[in-house]
């Protein structure tokens, strides 16, 4: 188009024209060229562009393919660990866990995590729950079972030691029906020994499984109690019980007699086990309290003995009869429950001078009976003036005489008091209360009515008897004749019994 | 003193008191038996049952059946202790009232014993 327009031009004009379109057209041709130099450059340019960016992409899919296979080892890597870790938790773990429940006492260690990778992450805590819930179960379950095998035991022994309460109080009926002496006797006083024993063995069992000794006992003497539990044992002729009136006869408080016995059998029981020699027994004032000591000559106890002992003292788990070991070792856990439970202690550390074990069980002062009504025991005529003791002579070596501490000194010198009351209280509302007799003369009967009228109480038998004086009795006799001659003079009610004579 | 109904009989038993005789080394000895302390014979080397019997007859004179009801055993058994106590001489046991009986006229007697009777 352009030629064609400059040759329109050179026809039409010039040479110079024709020149200077020569030169258009050259510097036409010229920026021609350099475009389409420019056009190449740019080309190459973006091939040189897209070169690189392909590079680009390349090295980047390259990294993150290595990225993604690295990423597949690494989860197959926590596949695995996951997998063993729940392994062990199921064959490790948690059948430790079983054994650890089940076994109470038993030295299992439940094991952690298998992998410290996992430490922190969420498999750690799931499955420490799992362990947990199982746990959880396990014990809930067991305190189930436990609690009703428990009350299962409690039940039976309960009704065997009545059973066995109930043949000894026959026993003591029997021996006490026939006065003579006889080989019924002997017989009647082995089957206690057997009965009383059985009684023994019912009762640690009720005690371990939770229970307490099932018997409830008055007040009493330190000697009742070391003889009674000397009683409980087999060779109950082994023991030597140093008796000292001044400790023997003081009284321990009803709630915790039983117990105790209880407790000193098994001492007792476990020193005669382990000795031959007799075992000795005494009770002696303490600070703050009395202390009953079993001492034997045995081997002792070497120091691994000596701390399962202190163990099973202070052992605070109830049994059930799935845990009951064996029988023999079963005294001090026995012992353990009474103590926990009744606010005496018992001690088996202090060393023996004989070489055996000696055993200290330790009755404080508040377990001591505060009433003063314990002049039941004692002859109630000892306090009265009226009366010289026949012995006169060893009055420092009566129970009352030197009382070792302030309480029972009170009790000691409080006890003539109601004494004096009950004798003094005769002349009372029974006489006052009616005619004495009917309008014949006759002696009339008072109704018997405890609830309304109380019937004085007379004075005691022991009060009238414990008299040695051979001439108060003469003179006591004499009284009677007299009384009982004017009666017979006074009343004709009955002429032809008397002509008989 | 603790409630009635809690039972302090029973508590010693019979064979532990006796050392497992049940049949006294003396049968002159029956429940109104009087027993009277000697104190010369040493207390020491006494079981626990025998040395509170001596305490309980030092100060006076016990009948056998009190001396049972003060120990809580049954008298068959009381008898045993003391008849080992009479044996070592601790004890003398006398027949009640003997000492003064011939102070009193027969015929007075007769009288109770007619009196009884007629009751």
């Amino acid at each position: 188009m352009i030629e064609h327009v400059v040759a329109e031009v050179l026809l039409s004009g010039g040479l110079a024209a024709a020149c200077g379109a020569l030169a258009v057209r050259t510097r036409g041709r010229n920026a021609a060229v350099r475009a389409r130099h420019a056009a190449e450059d740019e080309v190459v340019k973006a091939r040189i562009e897209a070169a690189r960016d392909l590079e680009k992409a390349q090295l980047l899919f390259a990294q993150d393919t290595e990225e993604l296979r690295r990423q597949i080892t690494v989860n197959a890597e926590w596949y695995q660990t996951a997998l063993e870790e729940t392994r062990h938790l199921v064959g490790q773990r948690l059948p430790a866990l079983l054994d650890a429940e089940t076994r109470s006492g038993s030295d299992v260690v439940v094991p952690g995590l298998l992998h410290p990778l996992l430490k922190g992450t969420s498999f750690e805590e799931l499955h420490q729950a799992v362990e947990d819930l199982v746990r959880e179960a396990l014990q809930s379950a067991r305190a189930g079972v436990g609690r009703a095998a428990r009350a299962g035991v409690r039940g039976m022994a309960d009704e065997a030691q009545a059973f066995l309460t109930r043949l000894q109080i026959k026993i003591d009926e029997e021996l006490d029906r026939h006065p003579a002496a006889s080989a019924y006797h002997q017989s009647l006083i082995d089957i206690d020994h057997v009965a009383t024993r059985s009684l023994h063995t019912v009762q640690r069992l009720r005690i371990l499984t939770g229970s307490w000794p099932g018997t409830q006992r008055a007040d009493c003497t330190f000697r009742e109690i070391v003889e009674s539990a000397r009683g409980r044992i087999g060779p109950y002729d082994r023991v030597d019980h140093t008796y000292l009136p001044e400790v023997g006869e003081l009284f321990v408080e009803g709630r915790v007699v039983e117990p105790i016995v209880v407790a000193l059998t098994e001492l007792l029981a476990n020193a005669t086990d382990y000795s031959s020699d007799p075992v000795s027994v005494y009770v002696q004032r303490v600070q703050a309290g009395y202390r009953i000591v079993v001492e034997d000559t045995g081997l002792g106890m070497n120091h691994f003995q000596r701390t399962a002992a202190e163990r099973l003292l202070s052992h605070r788990a109830v049994f059930d009869v799935t845990t009951l070991e064996d029988e023999r070792k079963l005294g001090f856990a026995v012992i353990g429950r009474l103590t926990r439970d009744y606010g005496f202690r018992v001690d088996v550390s202090a060393p023996s001078a004989g070489g055996g074990v000696k055993a200290v069980l330790v009755v404080p002062d508040g377990l001591m009976s505060r009433s003063a009504a314990q002049a039941g025991t004692r002859p109630a005529s000892r306090e009265a003036p009226a009366v010289p003791p026949a012995g006169g002579s060893d009055a420092p070596a009566l129970p009352g005489g030197a009382p070792p501490d302030p309480p029972a000194a009170e009790a000691a010198s409080g006890q003539t008091g109601p004494v004096a009351a009950e004798l003094t209280e005769p002349t009372g509302p029974a006489e006052a209360a009616a005619p004495l007799t009917t309008a014949l003369g006759l002696p009339k009967r008072q109704p018997r009515d405890p609830g309304a009228t109380p019937r004085p109480s007379l004075p005691s038998q022991e009060a009238l008897t414990d008299s040695g004086d051979p001439a108060a009795l003469a003179e006591g006799f004499e009284q009677m004749r007299r009384a009982l001659s004017e009666g017979y003079g006074d009343s004709d009610t009955d002429p032809g019994g008397r002509s008989r004579t | 003193m603790s409630p009635r109904g809690h039972r302090r009989n029973g508590v010693v038993r019979s064979y532990t008191a006796t050392g497992g005789r049940a049949t006294p080394s003396r049968t002159s000895l029956d429940e109104a038996t009087l027993l009277i302390a000697d104190a010369k014979p040493p207390l020491a080397g006494l079981q626990a049952q025998a040395r509170r019997v001596m305490e309980l007859c030092l100060p006076g004179v016990l009948s056998v059946s009190e001396v049972a009801h003060h120990l809580r055993l049954p008298g068959a058994v009381t008898k045993v202790i003391v008849s080992g106590l009479v044996d070592s001489g601790h004890l003398v046991a006398r027949a009640p009232f003997t000492a003064t009986a011939d102070q009193h006229d027969e015929d007075f007697l007769r009288r109770v014993l007619h009196g009884l009777q007629q009751l």
